[in-house]
């Protein structure tokens, strides 16, 4: 991460209109970013668009951005306009609601989303951390469920076994890379 | 300990797998629900767990390295390119030009192939300068920005400038002496405007309130609403809330629904503000007051004040109206008896009044309505193929309306029209299907819209075509309704909303349309309408109306 006095070098260049500068503040915050919103919007929100659209009000309102106040507070300030807006719109979504979502879940994300706990890229730091230490295995029916989104029974089908049994998998993995987290973040900050 | 460090009990830790996986069936959803609502602290490990969920597939997802940033600047230099174009269209008033529709907002991430940073970032810099640098410079020179539509006005005495129901709205300075007017920003956010209040809108996601009483709900996936008073700024967070500017400036901030964030006037830009959440509200007294004072919440919902609204009998505003009701399945124009219906000058012809052009109709077969309008009677008219005849189209069946459009005027005009495209074909190729206003004078002056022969939606101008995604399902009714804002000196454009046969009808002027046309300039006065169709494929139409109003052309059932 740059140091608060790089991040205001570039936003003053950004504010004259130094396209490449705003790049860099982008590519310094993508993850952080992205990291944040998309553990505050539920599955079926669209969470890069949103992240996109953070970065692009960003843009537009550079000129409001104060140079000496704090560039993260300012940008996740934004991105939880962005959040609780998608939130909104999602709650307003009739065929959103045909799937089922615990109530108190959701409650629980809009709750998150007026917090400004800005740890989750540590978190999708030591989970990738987490990830990496599976076997090849077990990371690739992760990946299946998770990055391809494919259907438990395709799942099944294509490794032979029962849903029950991916299932069961899935629950044991997620059970070890929670495990993992924890050990992780604890150690980070004993 | 935090949360994170919890476990869940066995039963919860099946039901979330369950949860997760998307395989929960009804019995324990209820139970997952319950377990949830009662203790707290597993809704919170629940959170926990959901986020790693979330993260997980963020972790896992495959893309290449800096697609994200990729794709972010080029959004942003797309913005930027349509902006400019915003600034050269208005600084160029009154010239026609073929201006291209709009791309159409994605959802999804424009993700695309990575090209070098460099090369991406001095293709973008042109656009985005003009971004950055164009906007202070056009502001001063060009016309008022339209920001937000006027959709509802109910008894409504306004000082300055009278407003039409329907009317685009400029950046500006709006007043109310008396009445009650709902505010359709562009950003999304609506505004309820009671009784005496002034507004300044300042964009389609801002406005700045001196006096009065204002309720804003946010109704779009947009950066917060926010709404200036004389001592406090108040960011919308997704939410229904209540202001009231009193004298001296004192405001009353009341929270209907969601939160939101308010701040005194004078405090830093950087200052966080202080959160409101539903069933609070605060009084603050001056632009030094950043604490504000408790106060019960007792606004009316804007739902609620909406339905205290006369909004008027439709038929009022109802210019031109036909059933179709013909007790003949054909005429010819020159017999001109096919004049049935109001606000007409003219008997249906095609082309001319005087030839021997068949006009077809089915008596006593009207197409379905949508489910919450007044149903259809008498007959429909019918626009047959014609695969033996050379060429693409058929001639258009016409009619002179009797107050005709003049554009270089302020106005408002609906067009509502049921059309159903029939399932079977005659030939590959010629499926469309048009419903033109067009000048008497000038036949190229014309603006509607159709169904392309892919069967999209279309608005249509000669300034340029903007079509709608989805197609529709032949051999189906729909409810076609035209929106048509002409100005003397803001642009004119046109918007159309598509509506099936279940569909519920939006009460007042939608908020998003089926597909908004290019803003455009052009002075013709627009005297008929002509409706033609392809001919390789037949289509029915049905209970035609012109108003001034949404809802003088969509007659509801339970308003007669």
């Amino acid at each position: 991460m740059l140091e608060p006095t790089a991040i205001d070098a570039l936003v003053l260049r950004a504010q004259a209109g130094d396209q490449e500068a705003f790049g860099a503040l982008v590519m310094d915050f993508e993850w952080p970013v992205r990291a944040w919103i998309t553990a505050r919007c539920p599955a079926g929100a669209d969470a890069d668009d949103v992240a996109q659209t953070t970065f692009v009000e960003a843009f537009k309102n550079l000129g409001r951005y104060q140079v000496g106040s704090d560039f993260r507070t300012w940008l996740f300030t934004i991105a939880r306009y962005q959040v609780m807006a998608e939130l909104t719109r999602l709650r307003r979504l009739a065929d959103y609601h045909e799937r089922y979502f615990p109530h108190a879940l959701w409650q629980e994300l809009e709750r998150r989303a007026l917090m400004m706990d800005l740890r989750d890229d540590e978190r999708l730091t030591a989970l990738r951390d987490c990830l990496a230490a599976l076997d090849d295995d077990d990371r690739a029916l992760l990946t299946q469920r998770y990055s391809d989104e494919m259907p438990l029974r395709q799942m099944a089908q294509l490794r032979q076994r029962s849903e029950g049994a991916i299932k069961k998998s899935l629950f044991q993995l997620r059970e070890q890379l929670h495990t993992c987290l924890i050990r992780r973040l604890r150690s980070e900050h004993p | 300990m935090t949360a994170a460090d919890e476990s869940m009990t066995p039963a919860l830790a099946e039901l979330w797998s369950q949860f997760l996986d998307g395989a929960l069936e009804a019995g324990q959803a209820a139970e997952l629900e319950a377990l949830l609502r009662a203790d707290p602290a597993s809704a919170r490990l629940a959170g926990e767990h959901y986020v790693e969920h979330r993260l997980l597939s963020l972790a896992l997802q495959r893309e290449a390295p800096g697609r994200f940033v990729t794709a972010t600047l080029s959004r942003m230099a797309e913005e930027g390119r349509s902006f400019s174009q915003r600034v050269q269209q208005r600084l160029t008033p009154l010239q026609p030009t073929l201006v291209p529709a709009p791309a159409p907002r994605r959802r999804t991430p424009a993700w695309f192939a990575p090209t070098a940073a460099a090369a991406l970032i001095a293709i973008i810099t042109a656009g985005s300068l003009l971004y950055t640098h164009s906007t202070r410079p056009a502001q001063e020179s060009a016309p008022a920005t339209l920001v937000a539509t006027l959709v509802v006005a109910d008894h409504c005495v306004w000082r300055g400038t009278p407003r039409e129901t329907g009317e685009r709205l400029a950046s500006g300075e709006l007043e109310l002496a008396a009445g009650t007017a709902l505010v359709r920003c562009d950003g999304g956010a609506e505004l309820l405007l009671s009784g005496a209040v002034a507004v300044r809108l300042e964009s389609g996601g801002s406005a700045a309130c001196s006096h009065g009483s204002v309720t804003v709900r946010a109704a779009k996936p947009v950066a917060g609403f926010i709404l200036r008073t004389p001592v406090a700024e108040i960011s919308d967070l997704g939410t229904e809330f209540a202001v009231t500017v009193g004298d001296g400036g004192i405001t009353e901030v009341q929270v209907l629904e969601g939160g939101v964030e308010w701040r005194s006037r004078s405090a830093a830009a950087a200052d966080p503000g202080t959160l409101l959440h539903q069933g609070q509200a605060v009084r603050v007294r001056s632009a030094e007051d950043r604490i504000g004072e408790p106060l019960p919440v007792t606004a009316v919902r804007l739902d609620a004040q909406l339905e205290r609204i006369e909004t008027g009998a439709p038929n009022a505003a109802l210019i031109s109206y036909d059933g179709f009701s013909y007790g003949f399945p054909t005429t010819i124009s020159r017999r001109k008896d096919a004049n049935g219906g109001t606000g007409w000058r003219s008997a249906w012809f095609r082309s001319q009044q005087s030839n021997d052009l068949v006009i077809d109709f089915t008596p006593d077969a009207s197409l379905a309505m949508p489910d919450d309008l007044l149903p259809a009677r008498g007959g429909r008219m019918e626009l047959p193929s014609e695969p033996e005849r050379p060429g693409t189209y058929r001639e258009a069946c016409m009619r002179l309306f009797a107050q005709p459009i003049a554009m270089a005027r302020d106005g408002v005009r609906y067009v509502s029209l049921l059309v159903c495209r029939s399932a079977v074909a005659s030939g590959p190729t010629h499926w469309w299907f048009r419903c033109m206003l067009t000048s008497e004078m000038v036949p190229d002056d014309r603006i509607g819209f159709g169904i392309l022969s892919n069967g999209c939606p279309e608005l249509m101008s000669h300034f340029g075509n903007s079509q709608a995604e989805q197609p529709i399902v032949d051999g189906r009714p729909y409810l076609f309704v035209f929106k048509l804002v002409t100005g003397r000196r803001s642009p004119d454009q046109a918007f159309l909303k598509v509506y099936g046969q279940h569909d519920a009808i939006d009460m007042h002027e939608p908020s998003s349309w089926t597909v908004a046309g290019v803003p455009c300039h052009f002075d013709g006065v627009l005297g008929s309408i002509h409706i033609n169709n392809g001919t390789e494929r037949a289509y029915s139409v049905d209970e035609l109306r012109i108003g001034m109003t949404w809802q003088s052309v969509t007659p509801r059932r339970n308003t007669h």
